[in-house]
């Protein structure tokens, strides 16, 4: 942690504010509606959340705690779906049966490639169930809307359960072997391409062509049973496609590769981040153009024209890396409604408090807690954490109970 | 008949447009146009799509019924096929030559995917296609004479051509934004690729 995250940490009072109020959505879901597992492992799920969101906001240093918390996510979806599928359906792999059967969990990937499929025939083209699984359609719509009116494009930092791969990896050596950096607008333009291609090919064949052909996640999800030369070369693309995207290029580049350079979700994120109030703003006044924020950004969103232009664009997923490696406080997370220097009505207050008696002091105490509950750092840690609990937690508490299991018995798998 | 033809290219056009929309929306987005060379150049991808309409319809009605029933699997892949695969490569065409390549094969190309030209052969292209509405039509035409035939598609491409008169506009949006211009052209070439790749690797869809 650098010094000028320990500056902007939070004071205790707030810290317990957030963390009782954090703390009870997340007995609500991880504890007493914990999808039938254990109320124990769901504790234990809750309770490691709680503490990282705690290191969030004692420490200032978002960044590097958000990380842990959504590495975290990841290492524990993979083991835990793809034991569920070996319970649910022996296999790993999805047979024709299984797609006939509408029995494939759909995830929000698919969202943008089959919204105009829908719109022009009325139907899903993919065979997940519509209600009544965690995977459902309506379930993960249902989470996708409300993370995007609230995180917007921070769904990638906060909340998808692919995103640690890349996120983790590319925190895997301190220098980067390949800068990046330089061509950083090129490269932010690649996920809109692959977007729109995947539209359009998923409305000609009227078939979902990401899950098909280009899903690095196949890999450690789920795949198509390989039946012929197509399936087994899908099967190829999609490993040589998570090895190097979200493997050994996050390593070299230091940079989400996966995330910032191919996810079609996440340009499709982008354009729907004007929904969301939190934006990552850079306050030119007290910005010397150091680099360090450019640097230390790994979605390739921040480079130095765009630093200099003090306009971000929509491709940042806040993750606060930025926030965290800024010496001097230049940038921040804002509400996109505040400028980049401005201060909260609560801080404006507090100047004008001037009694130095003990009600003085209280009064300004007060306003700092508030000050501080309502900054839009703190609302979007909150954010962010609650929704990213609710769709990783449960992988979570069921990765525990399987390592239990594997512990006590020997077997991963129940 | 002819009228009922036109109710069926009416009623049944969206679908038209939306099997066609792939090939057609990148092409014409990433098109720096004013409005007349939009105009003319929709002009011209229309009639690519009527000629390859008549074509069909002439062939269907001068072959028959055997055509349309006996030999419907085959010339359905056929058809998609021959459509994806020039789909396909006009899309690469056009993409590669609105790039700023100053190589001499990239002049070449530019001057080989004129916009007119690339439009006229994607006209061609998604007249070719045979979407659900394409084979209701070439069920009723089939038999019915060459110039019938040809005549009853006439017809149902016009009642078609209502769901694609929004492609006039796109020069509107297309002109503001450079970047989706950008997205357009590179998301063109990745189609190409696509339609010439997969029907070879899947067999027709």
């Amino acid at each position: 942690m650098n010094a000028s995250a320990a500056r902007r940490g939070f004071s205790w009072p707030s810290v317990a504010i957030l963390g009782l109020i954090l703390g009870s959505f997340l007995k609500f879901f991880l504890v007493d509606v914990g999808d039938g597992r254990s109320p124990v492992a769901g504790a234990v799920a809750a309770a490691a959340v709680l503490a990282l969101y705690v290191a969030m906001l004692k420490t200032g240093d978002i960044g590097r705690w958000r990380r842990v918390f959504f590495v975290l996510i990841a290492a524990c979806f993979a083991p835990s779906f793809i034991a569920e599928l070996v319970e649910s359906r022996g296999a790993m792999s999805l047979s024709a049966a299984d797609i006939f059967k509408n029995e494939t969990p759909f995830c929000h990937i698919v969202i943008p490639m089959t919204i105009l499929p829908h719109l022009s025939t009325g139907k899903f083209i993919f065979p997940a169930r519509l209600e009544g699984h965690y995977a459902s359609v309506y379930s993960m719509v249902a989470v996708w809307f409300i993370a995007t009116v609230t995180l917007g494009r921070g769904w990638c930092s906060w909340v998808c359960f692919y995103g640690g791969w890349d996120d983790g990896f590319s925190r895997s050596r301190k220098k980067a072997l390949l800068p990046l950096e330089k061509h950083a607008s090129r490269f932010r333009v690649l996920p809109k391409v692959v977007l729109f291609f995947v539209v359009f090919a998923s409305l000609w064949s009227l078939a979902p062509v990401y899950c098909t052909w280009l899903c690095p996640f196949k890999t450690i999800t789920e795949f198509n049973e390989i039946v012929d030369a197509g399936s087994y070369i899908a099967l190829i693309a999609a490993a040589t496609l998570f090895l190097s995207l979200a493997v050994v290029l996050p390593a070299l580049t230091r940079r989400r590769t996966q995330c910032s350079a191919f996810c079609p979700f996440g340009a499709f994120q982008s354009l729907l981040d004007r929904f969301s109030p939190y934006g990552v703003k850079i306050d030119r006044a007290k910005c010397v153009d150091c680099g360090a924020c450019s640097a230390a950004c790994p979605s390739l969103a921040l480079d130095a024209a765009v630093v200099k232009s003090g306009n971000i664009p929509a491709t940042c997923v806040k993750c606060g890396d930025c926030v965290s490696a800024c010496a001097r406080g230049a940038i921040d997370y804002r509400f996109k409604w505040q400028d980049a220097g401005g201060g909260s009505l609560a801080l404006r207050l507090r100047e004008r408090v001037k009694a130095d008696g003990p009600a003085g002091k209280a009064l300004r105490a007060l306003l700092l807690v508030l000050d501080e509950i309502a900054s839009p750092r703190a609302l979007l840690a909150t954010n962010g954490v609650l929704i990213g609990a609710i769709v990783g937690g449960s992988f979570m508490s069921d990765t525990l109970v399987r390592l239990w299991r594997l512990a006590t018995t020997g077997s991963f798998i129940g | 008949m002819l009228l009922e033809a036109l109710t069926l290219g009416l009623s049944t056009g969206t679908y038209c447009a939306v099997s066609c929309a792939p090939v057609a929306l990148p092409l014409f987005v990433s098109d720096e146009a004013s409005g007349g060379e939009n105009a003319a150049r929709v002009g011209l991808f229309m009639g690519g799509r009527l000629a390859a309409y008549v074509l069909i319809g002439f062939l269907l009605g001068a072959v028959g019924a055997y055509a349309a029933g006996y030999l419907a699997p085959a010339l359905r892949s056929v058809l998609t096929r021959s459509a994806a695969a020039l789909g396909g490569a006009v899309l690469i065409a056009a993409g590669i030559a609105r790039g700023t390549g100053g190589h001499r094969a990239c002049v070449l190309l530019r001057r080989a995917a004129k916009p007119g030209r690339a439009a006229f052969a994607a006209g061609i292209a998604t007249g070719l296609s045979p979407c659900a509405p394409f084979f209701a039509a070439a069920s009723r035409a089939a038999g019915t004479g060459g110039a019938a035939g040809a005549a009853y598609f006439g017809a149902f491409f016009i009642g078609t051509s209502l769901w694609f008169l929004p492609l006039f506009g796109v020069h509107a949006v297309s002109g503001r934004a450079p970047e989706l211009r950008r997205v357009a052209r590179l998301g063109m070439i990745a189609l190409g690729v696509y339609f010439l790749a997969v029907p070879a690797v899947m067999g027709a869809r």
